[in-house]
């Protein structure tokens, strides 16, 4: 009797750390990184190129679907995402950010932040993102832009003084205690597909400040 | 029983568990989303397009705001008949026809029921890549299918009997959304 009773205690304590072990590599349970499987980073943004293909492993597989369901095969779209600043820390709700970049080699991109539970804030600031569209939209009277643009990110809508492009382009953190910024790349070029470390220019993520007065905040 | 045979029992139940919950997950998450979008109203064989991205709305994990979306469920478990699908094009938008801003994106993709993202086809502003004929697994060179005029048709086997077919067209503001919602009435997703 005891012979059995250690046997289906073995199995059972088994079966549950092998269960609990595979949830946690792949993401699932324990706060563990969206980007922690990735197998292409470029200055902390990350990306997996076996996202959405059969050529995904398990642990890839697992982690799409819980944090990326319905992704698309890298040909088609890449996502890279980053979660610290340009010093490395945490992106942050109660931060503001300076987000600095150029264009995209692909047909079109947009950048998303999403909470720590891979979701949109809960705030109905209708600032959940940027895009190509509304970078050139923005910049369109400039008869100098040349490609190069700056977004905040914070919890409160930003100003800018005059003689800037209108309105200044923000991503909303309001809701989120923590984030992660996606940037999404539709139709990448084959030079990206190739040569990602080489040839992809992400944006920067310059931290402003920290607590209730902020840097380009309004009044 | 010897402590060497129970440490043996139990890295073979630790890696099995370990294993075969990896292999569960997608399949498990994929059944969870079909419940949900079929509790949302979207259906087999038609495409619905759901409402524009907000926090409150959102459903799956990491949607775009940025992007209109349409859904159709595919199941050949009853019915083999291959799937018409047409996904209407996306005209090029104003400012692109103005500026030569390449920014307008419309795409149907596949996805079948362990994830994997097995088609995607461009859908252009000409037409091009709109009509795709979704056949079930297995039945390759079955059916002899018909180019149209003007269209490029494509043909694709699905790799497992149900999954999700997606249109994905750019449309960043409300504006661009409403027009998405009159253009998506002609989409097509049936036998």
């Amino acid at each position: 009797m005891k012979r059995i009773i250690a046997i289906i205690s073995t199995i059972t304590i088994g079966l549950m750390v092998g269960g609990v072990s595979a949830l946690y590599m792949a993401g699932l349970v324990g706060g563990k990184s969206p980007a922690a499987f990735a197998d292409v980073t470029k200055d902390d943004w990350s990306s997996d190129w076996s996202i959405g293909s059969k050529a995904a492993d398990p642990y890839v597989r697992a982690r799409v679907a819980r944090h990326g369901l319905l992704a698309l095969a890298k040909e088609e779209a890449v996502y890279f995402t980053r979660a610290v600043d340009s010093e490395g820390a945490q992106l942050r709700g109660d931060c503001t950010y300076e987000l600095a970049g150029t264009g995209q080699d692909a047909y079109w991109w947009s950048i998303t932040l999403y909470d720590g539970k891979s979701r949109l804030p809960m705030n109905s600031d209708n600032a959940l993102s940027i895009d190509a569209t509304l970078v050139a939209a923005n910049y369109e009277a400039d008869t100098s832009y040349n490609g190069n643009w700056s977004a905040i990110v914070s919890n409160t809508r930003p100003k800018r003084d005059k003689g800037d492009h209108g309105d200044a382009l923000w991503i909303s953190s309001k809701g989120a205690e923590s984030f992660d910024l996606m940037i999404r790349l539709y139709r990448p070029s084959d030079a990206v597909l190739a040569r990602p470390t080489e040839t992809l220019n992400p944006p920067t993520i310059k931290r402003l400040s920290c607590g209730t007065t902020r840097a380009g905040d309004g009044a | 029983m010897n402590k060497i045979t129970l440490a043996l029992v139990f890295i073979i139940s630790a890696v099995a568990a370990h294993y075969g919950a990896l292999y569960l997950v997608p399949g498990v998450i994929m059944n969870r989303t079909f419940d949900a979008m079929e509790g949302r109203g979207i259906t087999t064989s038609a495409f619905t397009l759901v409402p524009r991205v907000t926090p409150e709305n959102q459903t799956v994990v990491r949607p775009s705001p940025d992007l209109a979306y349409s859904i159709c469920l595919f199941d050949f478990r009853d019915n083999q008949s291959p799937l018409n699908i047409h996904a209407t094009p996306w005209p090029l938008q104003e400012t692109e026809q103005q500026t030569g801003r390449r920014e307008g994106y419309a795409s149907v993709s596949f996805f079948d029921a362990r994830t994997n993202n097995f088609a995607t086809v461009r859908v252009m502003a000409d037409g091009t890549g709109s009509n795709i004929t979704l056949m079930p697994p297995n039945s390759a060179g079955k059916y002899n299918i018909a180019v149209r005029k003007g269209y490029t048709l494509k043909v694709i086997e699905a790799p497992t009997e149900q999954g999700i077919i997606l249109i994905r067209r750019l449309a960043a503001s409300d504006s661009e959304y409403a027009k998405v919602q009159d253009l998506a009435k002609t989409d097509r997703c049936g036998a």
